[in-house]
């Protein structure tokens, strides 16, 4: 295996269970709270989820464990051989800008609230009520896109498995 | 010169560059798409070559000639029915692979073959290697390399065509299909072979071999024979569909034997699109981050928009004051600021979310994705009985529903497409969105994007959950065949997605100006009258219109004044919110709309959730009913569209409501 592949094999693995393990936190602390209108007591467990940022939020939650199954299914095809593994990551990373760019911009829209429009309602708000998983886990993306952007066109592919249909076509 | 005449038809797959051939030899300008289907019809032209006048008839694209869809009969019927000289099969060689089933077919129909091996280029530069002798033996017809977009290889491949129609002696191969079909084939040739006016017409091989495959059409020509009652004796005792199942995968065999011969695949790049569709087409997680794109959207509708919306309010606020301010006597100040801009400026307020939605949705068009959706979603619409295409003009839905009851004018079958056009009204269209903004907004903060996600997979679920339901009683059969070719993904345009939200954004706004302006007024006239009356009382016509109603929405959780905008909400749905601005005298205040809606005891979050449901589904808006009319030429189903809305709308929004009270909520 390439020193390039190994790279992204172990950040597939790392964004993966990142993803995962926030995703499950924001959906625990999210569905306990709409279906039973428990939030996190006051204990190490609210003050984790504080500090990281985590909301109450449980399809957000959702959306997070989708992206790293996505990082980790790069991983197992890459570590299993299959160098088309890659094509996993390129897209969990997409996925992963996309989500941090909808929430960059939510808070652009609530900053325009609170500095432009002096909407009362945004009184308490501050920036860092914004800030959630998506975006921190976003720019770790964001770097790694950077890096490996050029790495994204394989040399020594196939393109087509021969004894697969054609993935462009729909045929019953 | 008769004897210099040549009838030459173009077939291939779609996308093989068939009409840039066709311009190339006749020199015409027919349209080039990049899309499949662009030749629906078949184009003819002529040009004159070596003492040759050669007719050149370009077929529609397809990948098979089994006569599902309108093209392929028209590809079909002219090969067997009109008999051309010669039959030119584009390849596309970068492709050679898929393009071979539509070959071995050609093969079966006797058709004197020259094939144009196009897009070598493509091929050559990945590196791969094409064997043209070997082509030529296996395939038993002439091979020529040609790049169309380039004028190559053009006149050789013309000369081929007059070689082949000089040569004199039919040279075909065959499929074996094993023993046991072969044995019914034979008996099925025996019996056709009594009937001289089939056998003089028609390849008896290849009626043989359709038949076994159950063809319709050609069911249809035999049932007309002396020999039809033999016929149906011999395929009574067998299964076609397990014989046509049998039949297509030993093609497949034959291709997957005959293809290394031909072709050898270099070790080339996996493009961005082909890793792309690796994942966002995969089996387990397509359709969870279809799912995901598309809260996503929402999210972002309703986060962004706000500080937007609000500036819209401010300056409908300021104009409003204004007008009353200055304005006498004091009915007109209220026609124009409670009716007008109140009513007006309700729905306008929504036009960033409009805007935005569409905007995302044209990002995800313009990348090639939503073209996937229908690719992902083809599974589960064959399980239930809709054909994958159907998801194209559902998913154009989300726009606006006139669009897409249009749109299913692409699906072949006449029952698909009516199934199609009856569940299209449930797909949530962007003159619901204010609704949902409104009442999800007020009632549910910072989950209203999740909950407006929820109303927009409602509004699928149920149109996947009709389709089933009509697709097993009222509009029986099987959904026809879906092969869809994928356009490249590539970076949207941003000129071209303002454009498109523009063009859709546009027609929001100039409903505002006219059917919801009107809408206001008349609201606004019933809500005054009769004379003397409180404002949007009881005693108004709206209230008494409303009561009358009231006894049937109760059970839903509505009161007379959502009952009344409801009703309203029929001439389009936008009026549903201004009606509700018009109703409490907030006018276009939409936080004072909020304010009054919480205030009202009637309307509670269980309530509001069930009048989001209900406005989702309860009836397509009187252009939308125009054009099911129009499209399916029945008022039958007509009215079966709109009294079927309503009663699923009903039905739904009784199980939200009085299941929610049950449970509490």
């Amino acid at each position: 295996m390439k020193r390039g592949t190994r790279q992204k094999m172990w950040f597939a693995l790392l964004s993966g269970c990142s993803y995962i393990l926030f995703g499950l936190t924001q959906l625990i602390t999210g569905s306990s709270k709409a279906l039973f209108g428990i939030s996190v007591p006051h204990s190490i467990g609210k003050v984790i989820t504080g500090m990281l940022f985590i909301p109450a939020d449980a399809i957000a939650g959702l959306v997070l464990i989708l992206i790293g199954c996505v990082f980790i299914y790069g991983f197992e095809e890459i570590r299993s051989g299959k160098y088309e593994g890659i094509a996993y990551v390129y897209v969990g990373i997409l996925l992963s800008l996309i989500f941090a760019g909808i929430y960059v911009l939510s808070g652009f829209g609530n900053t325009l609230e609170v500095y432009l429009l002096k909407n009362e309602t945004f009184t308490d708000w501050s920036i860092t009520d914004d800030i959630r998983p998506e975006i921190y886990l976003g720019l770790l993306s964001l770097l790694a896109y950077l890096k490996w952007k050029d790495d994204f066109d394989i040399d020594g592919m196939k393109p087509v498995d021969h004894d697969q249909k054609d993935t462009d076509t729909s045929v019953h | 010169m008769e004897n210099n005449k040549i009838r030459v038809a173009l077939a291939g797959n779609p996308n093989v560059g068939k009409t840039t051939l066709f311009n190339a030899i006749t020199g015409s300008r027919q349209h080039v798409g990049n899309w499949p289907g662009v030749t629906v019809e078949k184009k003819s032209g002529t040009r004159i070559y070596k003492d040759y006048e050669i007719e050149v008839i370009d077929l529609p694209g397809t990948y098979s000639l089994t006569a599902y869809s309108m093209d392929e009969i028209v590809a079909r019927d002219f090969i067997i029915e009109e008999r051309p000289d010669i039959v030119v099969q584009i390849v596309d060689a970068s492709n050679l692979e898929r393009n071979l089933y539509l070959t071995t077919q050609l093969m079966e129909l006797e058709a004197e073959m020259v094939i144009a091996l196009n897009m070598c280029d493509l091929a050559l530069e990945r590196g791969d290697k094409l064997y043209l002798d070997k082509m030529e033996e296996i395939l038993a017809a002439p091979v020529v390399r040609t790049v169309a977009s380039k004028n190559i290889g053009i006149d050789e491949l013309l000369d081929k065509v007059i070689e082949e129609k000089n040569n004199e002696q039919y040279h075909g191969h065959e499929i074996g299909y094993g023993d046991e079909i072969e044995d019914k084939i034979l008996e099925i040739e025996k019996v056709l072979n009594e009937d001289g006016g089939l056998a003089g017409k028609y390849p008896i091989r290849w009626m043989s071999i359709r038949l076994l495959e159950g063809d319709v059409n050609v069911m249809r020509k035999v049932a007309k024979s002396q020999v039809s009652e033999a016929i149906n004796d011999l395929l009574d005792s067998i299964d076609q569909e397990e014989y046509e199942a049998e039949i297509a995968d030993k093609r497949y065999v034959t291709i997957n034997a005959i293809f290394p011969q031909l072709c050898t695949r270099s070790d080339v790049k996996l493009s961005r699109s082909d890793m792309i569709d690796r994942v966002l087409t995969n089996k387990y997680l397509g359709i969870p981050i279809f799912l995901a794109l598309m809260w996503g959207a929402f999210e972002l509708t309703f986060a962004f928009a706000t500080p937007f919306m609000d500036m819209i309010e401010i300056g409908f606020t300021w104009l409003a004051t204004s007008v009353a301010a200055s304005i006498e006597p004091v009915w007109l100040a209220s026609l124009i600021g409670d009716g007008i801009i109140g009513g007006v400026g309700a729905v306008l307020i929504f036009v960033p979310n409009i805007f935005i939605l569409f905007f995302l949705l044209s990002l995800l068009e313009g990348s090639g994705y939503l073209a996937r959706a229908a690719f992902i979603m083809d599974r589960l619409m064959y399980k239930i009985g809709m054909h994958g295409k159907s998801f194209i003009p559902m998913l154009m839905g989300f726009g606006c529903n006139v669009p897409a009851v249009m749109a299913t004018r692409s699906i072949e079958d006449d029952r698909d497409r009516l199934i199609t056009i009856l569940v299209v009204p449930f797909i949530s269209c962007g003159a619901r969105l204010p609704i949902y903004i409104l009442f999800a907004g007020t009632f549910f903060g910072r989950q209203a994007g999740t909950i407006v996600f929820l109303l927009y997979i409602l509004g699928i679920a149920v149109a996947i959950a009709s389709a089933k339901l009509l697709r097993s009683t009222l509009i029986r059969g099987k959904p026809a065949p879906f092969i869809m070719e994928m356009p490249p993904y590539r970076v949207p345009v941003l000129k071209t997605s303002l454009i498109h939200m523009w063009d859709n954004g546009a027609m929001y706004i100039k409903k505002a100006g006219t059917i919801i302006l009107l809408g206001v007024i008349v609201i606004w006239l019933l809500a005054s009258f009769p004379w003397g009356v409180e404002y949007g009382s009881e005693e108004s016509y709206v209230g008494i219109i409303g009561h009358s109603f009231e006894p049937l929405m109760k059970h839903l959780g509505f009161d007379w004044k959502i009952t009344v905008s409801l009703i309203f909400g029929f001439v389009a749905k936008e009026i549903v919110v201004a009606s509700m601005g018009v109703l409490y005298g907030v006018g276009d205040n939409q936080e004072a709309l909020a304010q009054s809606l919480l205030a009202d005891p009637s309307i509670t979050a269980l309530s509001s959730l069930s009048l989001m449901v209900f406005s989702l589904l309860y009836m397509p808006c009187v252009a939308t009913l125009g054009v099911i009319r129009k499209e399916t030429l029945s008022w039958k189903w007509t009215i079966f569209a709109l009294s079927y809305g309503i009663t699923v709308a009903w039905i739904i929004a009784f199980v939200v409501y009085q299941g929610g009270s049950l449970l509490g909520y």
